[in-house]
């Protein structure tokens, strides 16, 4: 095994030894710690990965065999690793408050976070669609005792809808994948899946691209298939919802940007009804979002409406599209991390998540006030914000495809997602309430959503940072496609 | 075969129809084996010998392992289904026809379309679709992980009917992937299970405290 090759084994493989780890040790300390290294030691490997792509000159490196890695690839680590790093180091003083009955199984909280990370890491790097579609399975199943965590009779119910309605979409593109497998004679690698594409029948096209279409969009939690998401979001420990957001639905616009992109480019009719579908999850998910009474469910519905702008740049298909569906799915982790986080630090001080029971207590918390406002700001896609920029390009790539009421549609979800976050914003920051709490935050909760907030600014205001890796990545989708 | 598909699609709407969740645990068992059965019949009349072994997994996952941990479950709760979404008249009804008309219309187009692909197709293809028509029309947890259970052995049915030469180390993982997901929906009934019936407990003892205090 050449060097390439060791360290793209590492990127998965060091969280799952971390996981083994964790297990044999138990110690809380020990474990957080084990965890936060394994998770770095995974990075590292990432980054290295990107250099090693960057050098060889072309848009993909194949270390071992059965391995495909492109920018997309790196991309979509990086985004994993990151989340979950922060959210180990949030949950630390989060588990310790709020789930202390569970002091015990902390080392499995741990376990399943390096576990559910390693298998994610491990599908955006395998070339073989089954091997893929048993990774992502892995990592979304694991993430279940995560989502229960706290064993209130709401988590588990929101567990059991999750592994229930996620299991069971996600084997709907199981089924699209056997059927490309027997349409191809054997070929599902996701390298030749242009080739593959073309020379289907149009009849099993569609029957593929639908199948494709019910398995991610309910994996990414896109309406019609999106029921599990709210609630979901809204009872794991917040730590683990950044974790869903920014890592488990992503594995679903993985699928999509895998599949369902390829399929658009050789179908126009595919492609309009991915349109269709990601503008009604953009305007609808956006509506809904006002009338929650859940900050988290809030949140929760403008993170659905999001990830039906990225659906729908991906199905247009040009680079201009892919390079911004890319560069808001960067975004999007970050936007929801800052507003999670932030308004984390209030559950973590009050213990709940109603908007009107939170009404005063984030007045005199300036740093939780401003992180929540920023993200709120980013989230209508104002300018100083990466998601600006992501949306502007997004907004140009549909008028450039003739579909110019997408680009309107993607211009109102914005406004009203962010009109709904500004109200919650005020109800909860700006109220006269008094709460005769203390409202202490802890450092480790303060350093993650600050760095999250940082972040946007800083892509906001430097996106130039990014963009070669944004480049990368999506000649790497065109590389498949065409 | 076929008189073995019939059968299999008899055990699954004994087991997604009965009242008694006992009962419908006990028909997945018959089920089960019907269908590693035929996963070892089709081994032995295609000449697949990997489908020996996955008769075989299927033989210990499918009818021993998971209504082994549905029996677990139930013996925290009552047998009896929760009330489903429509009622068990029109339910039946509605599963015979479903049942019926689907095999038999899937074997007629299987026959005239895809001559090469195995004869499991058309009952995985049914089992999947009556999985989904329960999923939907019942609201009972176990009946719930029944359906879930029932889909995925439809699908299992369609890969072996249109990929029987597929790599044993894919489909062994499948059947990892399905063992995984069955343990932890074992693992959240039962939590939830225990925290329903300390519930019923507390307002057992809340209302003999109300009527003590009335006397």
């Amino acid at each position: 095994m050449d060097f390439t090759g060791f360290i793209s084994v590492l990127t998965f493989s060091g969280p799952m030894i971390g996981s083994l780890l964790v297990f044999f040790f138990r110690k809380n300390l020990i474990s957080s710690s084990v965890s936060l290294i394994s998770i770095f030691i995974a990075f590292l490997c990432t980054l290295l990965c990107s250099f090693e792509l960057g050098k060889s000159g072309q848009y993909v490196i194949v270390p071992l065999n059965g391995f495909y890695i492109d920018g997309l690839s790196i991309l979509m680590q990086f985004m994993a690793e990151i989340v979950a790093f922060f959210g180990i180091l949030y949950s630390i003083k989060e588990l310790l408050k709020l789930y202390e009955h569970r002091k015990k199984n902390f080392y499995l909280f741990y376990c399943a976070i390096l576990l559910s990370t390693g298998f994610m890491n491990l599908s955006f790097m395998l070339n073989n669609l089954f091997l893929v579609y048993i990774s992502l399975e892995l990592s979304s199943i694991v993430a279940v005792y995560l989502i229960t965590f706290n064993l209130s009779k709401e988590a588990l119910k929101a567990g059991f809808r999750y592994l229930l309605i996620v299991n069971i979409g996600i084997l709907f593109s199981l089924v699209g994948i056997v059927l490309l497998f027997y349409a191809t004679e054997g070929n599902v690698l996701i390298a030749d899946m242009g080739q593959n594409v073309r020379e289907l029948s149009k009849i099993m096209a569609f029957i593929c691209a639908g199948l494709f279409i019910v398995g991610f969009f309910t994996k990414a939690g896109l309406i019609p298939f999106h029921t599990w998401l709210p609630d979901t979001y809204s009872q794991a420990p917040t730590a683990v919802t950044v974790f869903l957001s920014g890592g488990i639905t992503k594995i679903g616009l993985y699928g999509v940007t895998r599949t369902l992109t390829v399929f658009s480019s050789h179908l126009e009719e595919i492609k309009l009804l991915v349109i269709l579908l990601s503008s009604v999850s953009m305007l609808f998910a956006a509506i809904l979002s006002f009338s929650q009474k859940d900050v988290k469910k809030l949140i929760a519905y403008t993170s659905i409406s999001e990830m039906g702008i990225i659906a729908g740049a991906f199905a247009i298909n040009s680079y201009l599209s892919i390079f911004g569906g890319l560069f808001h799915l960067l975004n999007h982790t970050l936007m929801k991390a800052t507003l999670f986080f932030s308004i984390g630090a209030l559950i973590y001080i009050k213990g709940t998540k109603i908007i009107d029971e939170l009404k005063g207590i984030g007045r005199e918390n300036t740093s939780t006030a401003t992180s929540f406002f920023i993200g709120a700001l980013a989230v209508g896609g104002l300018p100083l914000f990466g998601s600006f920029y992501s949306s502007v390009t997004i907004f140009l790539a549909f008028y450039q495809s003739n579909m110019p009421w997408t680009s309107v549609l993607l211009a109102l979800s914005g406004f009203i997602s962010a009109l709904a976050l500004l109200r919650a914003a005020t109800k909860v920051f700006w109220s006269n309430a008094h709460p005769q709490i203390s409202l202490h935050v802890p450092l480790t909760l303060k350093f993650c959503f600050l760095f999250f907030s940082f972040s946007l600014i800083l892509v906001g205001i430097f996106p130039q940072t990014v963009y070669p890796l944004l480049h990368i990545a999506a000649m790497g989708i065109l590389k498949i496609v065409n | 075969m076929e008189i073995i598909y019939i059968a299999i699609l008899f055990f699954a709407f004994l087991s997604g129809e009965s009242k008694n969740l006992k009962f419908s645990t006990f028909s997945l068992i018959p089920h089960s084996l019907l269908i590693a059965t035929s996963v070892f019949l089709l081994g032995y009349y295609q000449k697949i010998p990997s489908l020996y072994l996955i008769a075989g997994v299927d033989f210990l996952v499918r009818a021993i392992l998971m209504p082994v941990l549905l029996i677990i479950i139930l013996k925290q709760r009552l047998e009896r289904e929760t009330k489903p979404l429509i009622t068990h008249a029109l339910s039946i009804a509605l599963s015979v026809v479903l049942l019926s008309v689907i095999f038999n219309l899937v074997e007629t187009l299987k026959i005239q379309k895809l001559p090469d692909v195995l004869s499991s197709f058309s009952c995985g293809f049914t089992l999947a679709i009556y999985g989904l028509f329960l999923l939907i029309s019942k609201r009972d947890m176990v009946k719930m992980i029944i359906a879930f259970f029932i889909i995925e052995n439809g699908i299992h049915f369609l890969i072996i009917a249109l990929i029987p030469h597929l790599p044993k180390g894919i489909e062994l993982a499948l059947t990892f992937n399905f063992v995984v997901a069955l343990f932890l929906f074992i693992y959240v009934t039962l939590r939830l299970n225990e925290i329903l019936v300390f519930e019923e407990i507390r307002k057992f003892r809340e209302s003999n405290i109300f009527y003590k205090s009335k006397e």
